[in-house]
């Protein structure tokens, strides 16, 4: 019981942060770029399970996980990816008990009605604050990857599939890396707007 | 290893109508693999962009109201895509705009070629004037080529001048040259003539010796004692030769002689240009005042080498320029042939 209240209070300390980064890192310096694409996994599997508290539940998973660190030393039962995931699950079993009263359950959230949501978002003010942030974050971003974006997003339908074909060849690689590739320069064009729009 | 997931089996993830054993299955992917990671991602934009662009039909967008857009995160994702067409829409419009300017240009800048259609298209005045420009212009092309014809003809005469000089200039330095072989020549025998007057010196003194032998045998003891005393040792007899050539025409240099102190006699051998006459008289003139110094008797050429040899006392000659006049002597008269002009160094 005593562990447990010790557990719920822990809070991440710098030494623990900094022992997860070299975890995740398996040994080569990312930057702290592995930590960032876990948790966007993490807020991504949270989100796919329609948690509506995505972003705490990964980061208790994170905590967990650097708990478990400092306290062991090392986790070498499963690779970091493995490991992060199953504890994903027990977070988010635990949010479904209602052990965490920020999660919501699916049919509460279909009653949000999304779409006229999204359309009564959709001011014209907003728009326009938007388009600007675009505007400055395709400015931002290198020369290469402004015009893949903006050919990869060409045309409609037939006209779309024939354009991301030319663009493939050009780049002389395959359709699929070009769409990860797209993909990657639009994630960092939606942190960026999400900033900007703030 | 096979890939275990496609674009449907992933779309039906992302929609959430995948079986649960199969969806914890692509959960678990979506962490350990990165390559289902990158493309899970990539699937979940085009899903998103097909709603967005009402692409989606059927169950497909049924599922994708229903399940995917009651996630707010999701529904931002939708926003996002929705503004991020919106604006590619508009730049990429913009770039076309830009683009099409630039071809419009460019078809301006090609009008200059249509214009040529004007002589297909009837226009007599136009006609006239461009047949009157074309005759002016074949006009100025015949005087071009008449022009052209009289430089050439004159570059011909020219270049067969210039060609005439080269040879003159060939000619004329083989000349130099053929002087220079006889000059060696002339240096050999004058080497040859002071090697016959030494000869003839040495025999003049072994005469001159067997001479005095006779005259001691013929006069008693005490005679030749007294002889001895009062002829005096004879000196032995020196002479300067020289080769004179005649002078070249436009050579004004004078030949220098230098004779040395104490010579008694002067030998020379005069170079003829032709070997014309059967005697030849030499005449030794100053040539201040043009006073005849020495002339020689009626002698023949060397017809060997047309040369005239001649000696006489040193002592006419002082340090001066002389001139040695050569005339030749035919049946009823003679005439001066050649003049050999030369300065005395002492």
């Amino acid at each position: 019981m005593q562990k447990a209240e010790s557990k719920k209070n822990w809070s991440m300390t710098s030494s623990a942060f900094q022992g997860v980064l070299k975890w995740l890192d398996e040994g080569a310096d990312s930057g702290g770029e592995k930590y960032l694409e876990m948790r966007r996994r993490l807020v991504a599997f949270f989100d796919r399970k329609n948690c509506l508290n995505a972003d705490e539940l990964a980061d208790e998973t994170l905590n967990r996980v650097a708990r478990r660190l400092e306290e062991e030393g090392k986790i070498e039962s499963e690779t970091p990816a493995k490991y992060c995931y199953i504890t994903a699950r027990f977070v988010f079993m635990e949010s479904l008990r209602g052990a965490d009263k920020s999660e919501v359950a699916l049919d509460e959230v279909l009653y949000n009605q999304p779409d006229k949501s999204l359309a009564e978002k959709e001011s014209s003010d907003e728009k326009e604050k938007m388009l600007q942030c675009l505007e400055e974050c395709t400015n931002n971003l290198d020369e290469v990857n402004r015009d893949l974006i903006f050919r990869y997003y060409y045309g409609k339908e037939r006209e779309k599939i024939e354009s991301r074909r030319t663009l493939a060849q050009d780049l002389r690689i395959t359709i699929n890396a070009l769409s990860i590739r797209a993909c990657r320069i639009r994630d960092k064009l939606e942190d960026c707007v999400k900033k900007c729009v703030g | 290893m096979k890939k275990s997931y496609n674009n449907e089996t992933i779309t039906a993830y992302l929609l959430g109508s995948m079986p649960k054993s199969d969806a914890e299955f692509f959960d678990e992917l979506s962490f350990t693999d990165n390559d289902f990671a990158d493309e899970l991602q990539a699937a979940e934009k085009d899903l998103v962009d097909s709603y967005v662009n009402d692409e989606l039909r059927g169950t497909t967008l049924e599922q994708f109201k229903s399940f995917y857009l009651a996630s707010p995160v999701r529904r931002e994702k939708v926003e996002f895509a929705r503004s991020f067409q919106t604006f590619a829409e508009e730049k990429l419009q913009n770039k076309a705009e830009i683009a099409k300017g630039e071809t419009k240009n460019k078809r301006k800048f090609t009008g200059f070629f249509s214009a040529m259609n004007i002589f297909t298209t009837p226009r007599p005045s136009l006609q006239w004037g461009f047949a009157v420009l074309a005759l002016l212009f074949m006009g100025l092309a015949t005087w071009l080529i008449f022009e052209n014809s009289r430089l050439q003809n004159e570059s011909s005469i020219i270049e067969a001048r210039r060609i005439e000089l080269q040879q003159r200039e060939k000619q004329l330095q083989e000349e130099i040259n053929g002087q220079r072989t006889a000059d060696l020549e002339k240096e050999k025998e004058l080497s040859t003539i002071r090697g016959e007057i030494a000869r003839l010196e040495k025999e003049l003194e072994q005469k001159r010796t067997t001479e005095q032998e006779q005259n001691r045998k013929r006069i008693t003891e005490p005679e030749i004692t007294d002889v001895k005393k009062q002829t005096p040792e004879p000196r032995r007899l020196i002479v300067a030769s020289f080769v004179l050539t005649p002078q070249l025409r436009g050579n004004n240099q004078l030949q220098t002689l230098t004779i040395p102190a104490k010579t008694d006699s002067v030998a020379m051998q005069l170079e003829l240009e032709s070997d014309d006459y059967s005697f030849y008289r030499v005449a030794l003139k100053q040539q201040a005042d043009g006073r005849t110094l020495w002339q020689s008797g009626k002698i023949k050429s060397n017809s060997k080498n047309k040369t005239l040899n001649i000696s006489f006392p040193a002592n006419l000659l002082k340090a001066q320029i002389y001139s040695m006049q050569v005339s030749g002597i035919s049946d009823d008269a003679s005439e001066i042939i050649s003049d050999y002009s030369f300065r005395i160094m002492r």
